[in-house]
């Protein structure tokens, strides 16, 4: 079998070897003193004891771990850019409580210093999501973090669409004001359904009507959530609002990837789960307004002890740099270690549509890698080196703990 | 009624009426199933011996042993002590304290109408968090839980002289009971921190001239003897008629402690600057670019309130904000102690210390930042300490505190265990099993 891979691996010209590292794949048992192999940018070996093929780069991983790179599946990184201003204020299109027409990419500050501080802490994919304050915000964007200074370098090419919707306190609160609400949660509801029922009316008005109805891109991205071209990712906190929702959801036939937030998700976690939605979530944020006061820090253990996929995300661009923190506190709830560390990445891989490419250690998929000073879970642990499609993104050693000015 | 002595002897006369009626409660607990704590989280005073622990000192030694506990002080540490509950190896430390945090002072940020830390004007320095206080907030035990026993409580900060911290245990029923100390010391704000409130300064030079106007109009000290009260010739001056000069009297008179809110360099200097200025016993709270200004808090005496670990430099307020910074300071012999500056996430104390520690600062001063150093700082001994005399405020855990993965199973505050259970257990328990509709 070793002599297998290492015959690939050679056949390939290996770029990019690390050996004796403890290497925790996540969707398999953890490999002692185990090799990873990385060639064109995808990893090509994985094994305990391979040998490095002739002509790689050899990284000795003796005494360190090395894991998937991690995935953020809630990130505002790049629409709230540092240094925080008001003229960075980026993430929220407040001018009515639908803009489907939004896309979070034409926000992204490309060099926020934020992505290189996420980078060190050994994160290698993000979804940036236009913010909550409208109950369809727009459009989110996938991206990998490599250093670059253009949006098109960012981006993970090929990644399913995704679009941010909101319910509960936010949106009622920014449009308090207007005279059309939404104003309370069954105006929430009631815009929802307004809204995909006028996404169907206006298909229905281009296919029959004989002069021509001018194309809406709002309606277009509402159809294509309708027709389940777009996953959908809805802000959610307490368990009403889960079920609100999807009931709205269920009447228009959408599924709903993730519910994020959620901190009363443990509530209804058997509903998600027959739903077949995923979370996502913090581990013990709480009480910064009222609907996030029954937050638990056993939601996630409660959540995935029914079978429910769930993304640990931050939301925050300071705590993306300690998931493996995060995902440790998890831990002292009771879950496995293992299922602590797929919530940092298999899971959200997955509720990204994205699991066949990245979110583990296995050959086939995306060499986006993170070498650790000591265990990920231990809070005392560093990334060390972080590698995004085999190329080194992130050296400790090199740069110290990025700073904010680049 | 002149000094802030004083003014806490009379504050702990008026609700010594109410402190009577619970303290009896709790000396006579009913509730069998909330393991006879009640209202207050703290169950009844008793002597008690737990051995076969792993002792971790507020030094950051860790040995195994034991401690025996009397009249609410520890009274023995260490192998010798055999007897009692056997912990079966379970860590034991001291309590830890957030040493600038506004734990208590609101139920939910985002509802204006269950906050108590602000006030509006720019300058209020007989503001007393104290008054802002609920020692029945449901944020307290969740704090509690996490090991936290002791707080420095500050009013909302963001104005130029936000009023006067108190010091608190992190259980009890009554305001009485949990005040340690209900007048610590006066916040005040510089750089940012010091713009805001009504009529407040809207930039640092604004900032430091009217901290200078307030100071210079402040009645001026009155000579004392070392604590023994007044030993000039003739009758004693009369105190200042309003708390806010008796507050900055003694303040001046370096009886009342100072907290100068400072996270930028430029600021922290100007702080230390003011304090030798007008001769005022100073602290730094949070101190995100301390380390750039080291050499002078070091030379100056100056110790840092620091934190949150987690301060990002993500604003221009604190562009050179580094999580080696407790490290840093460290090196350069300044003493700091830990605080989240938090209310709901003071839960995050020991975990932030532990990143400290990823940073660099070692752990034998990581730990005694988390329990002694706030005591130390704060002028009030025996809190945080894992010896002989101390208060006994303990906690245990099911390993290294600093790791999130062990959790907290004990705690005992004044040698009175508390109780554990928090909104968020209730919550836990209650929704372990659905219901089918």
């Amino acid at each position: 079998m070793s002599a297998l891979l290492l015959f690939a691996a050679t056949a390939f010209a290996a770029e990019l070897a690390i050996v004796h590292a403890h290497v925790i794949p996540v969707d398999g048992p953890p490999i002692v003193d185990g090799t990873v192999v990385v060639d064109g940018g995808k990893i090509t070996a994985v094994g305990a004891g391979l040998p490095p093929p002739p002509g790689a780069r050899v990284v000795d991983g003796a005494g360190k771990f090395l894991t998937p790179g991690l995935i953020d599946l809630h990130s505002h990184m790049g629409v709230y850019p540092w240094p925080g201003l008001n003229a960075h204020s980026d993430g929220n299109e407040a001018v009515h409580p639908v803009t489907p027409q939004v896309w979070a990419g034409d926000s992204v500050r490309v060099t926020d210093p934020a992505f290189s501080r996420a980078r060190a802490g050994g994160i290698t994919t993000a979804l940036v999501l236009p913010g909550s304050a409208n109950l369809i915000g727009g459009e989110a964007v996938t991206l990998k973090l490599r250093p670059a200074r253009t949006l098109d370098g960012l981006l993970l090419e090929g990644a399913p669409r995704a679009i941010k919707m909101a319910c509960g306190e936010n949106p009622k609160r920014v449009y308090r004001g207007d005279q059309d609400g939404p104003q309370t949660r069954m105006g929430n509801e009631a815009w929802m359904r307004a809204t995909f029922q006028s996404a169907l009316d206006y298909r229905e008005a281009r296919a029959r009507s004989s002069d021509p109805v001018p194309v809406d891109l709002g309606l277009e991205t509402v159809l294509d959530v309708l027709d389940g071209e777009v996953r959908v990712h809805v802000h959610c906190y307490r368990h009403d609002d889960i079920l609100g929702v999807l009931r709205t959801m269920d009447r228009f036939g959408v599924k709903v990837t993730a519910f994020h937030h959620a901190v009363e998700a443990y509530k209804v976690r058997d509903r998600i789960a027959a739903h077949g939605a995923g979370v996502a979530t913090w581990p013990d944020w709480w009480g910064f307004k009222i609907e996030a006061y029954d937050a638990i820090p056993d939601n996630i253990r409660l959540l995935k002890e029914a079978g429910v996929t769930v993304a640990l995300h931050s939301d925050s661009a300071d705590m993306v740099q300690r998931l493996g923190v995060e995902a440790a506190k998890v831990v002292g709830t009771g879950l496995d270690e293992a299922r602590a560390l797929q919530t940092i990445t298999l899971d959200p891989a997955r509720l990204l549509g994205l699991e066949q490419r990245i979110g583990s250690i296995a050959v086939g998929k995306d060499a986006d890698l993170a070498l650790w000073s000591g265990h990920p879970l231990d809070v005392t642990s560093l990334v060390e080196r972080t590698w995004i499609d085999g190329q080194l993104v992130f050296d400790r050693a090199v740069e110290g703990t990025p700073d904010a000015q680049p | 009624m002149r000094s802030p002595e004083l003014s806490r002897r009379a504050a702990l006369a008026a609700f010594a009426a109410a402190a009577a009626a619970p303290r009896s409660l709790w000396a006579a607990p009913t509730d069998g199933a909330a393991a006879g704590l009640a209202a207050g989280g703290l169950g009844p005073a008793a002597d008690f011996s737990l051995c076969n622990a792993t002792l971790l000192s507020h030094l950051g030694g860790v040995q195994t042993g034991g401690v025996r506990v009397e009249r609410g002080r520890i009274v023995e540490v260490g192998p010798q002590v055999t007897s009692g509950e056997d912990l079966g190896g379970a860590w034991l430390c001291p309590g830890f304290t957030d040493a600038g945090c506004t734990l208590g002072m609101y139920e939910i940020d985002g509802e204006p109408g269950t906050r108590d830390d602000g006030d509006k004007p720019a300058v209020t320095a007989d503001a007393r968090a104290i008054d802002g206080y609920n020692p029945l907030s449901e944020t307290i035990p969740v704090a509690r839980a996490e090991g936290v026993t002791t707080a420095l409580v500050t009013p909302g900060l963001g104005r130029l002289v936000p009023g006067q911290a108190a010091l608190v245990r992190t259980a009890g029923g009554t305001i009485a009971d949990v005040a340690l100390r209900p007048t610590a010391g006066l916040v005040l704000g510089f750089g940012g921190a010091g713009t805001g409130g009504e009529g407040g300064a809207t930039s640092r030079i604004a900032v430091m001239r009217m901290l200078r106007q307030i100071f210079d109009e402040a009645p001026d000290p009155v000579p004392l003897g070392d604590g023994e009260g007044w030993r000039g010739r003739g009758a004693a001056p009369e105190p200042p008629e309003h708390e806010a000069d008796r507050v900055l009297q003694a303040a001046k008179e370096r009886r009342f402690k100072v907290y100068a809110v400072a996270d930028r360099a430029d600021d922290i200097e100007r702080a230390v600057a003011f304090f030798d200025e007008v001769g005022l016993d100073g602290l730094i709270l949070g101190g995100a670019e301390a380390w750039v200004v080291a050499p002078l808090l070091e030379r100056s005496g100056v110790g840092v309130l620091l934190g949150p670990v987690n301060t990002q430099p993500d604003s221009f307020a604190h562009l050179h904000a580094r999580y080696d910074n407790a490290a840093r300071l460290a090196a350069a012999g300044v003493p700091f102690a830990f605080r989240t500056g938090a209310n709901h996430g003071v839960r995050q104390l020991r975990v932030m210390v532990g990143l400290a520690v990823a940073h660099g600062l070692s752990r034998e001063l990581a730990v005694t930042g988390l329990t002694s150093a706030a005591g130390e700082l704060l002028g009030a001994p025996g809190l945080g300490r894992l010896e002989a005399g101390a208060r006994a405020n303990l906690v245990r855990t099911t390993g290294d505190p600093l790791q999130p993965r062990h959790r907290v199973t004990g705690v005992w505050i004044d040698g009175r265990p508390a109780s554990l259970e928090t909104r968020q257990t209730r919550l836990r328990d209650t929704w372990t099993r659905l219901s089918p509709r």
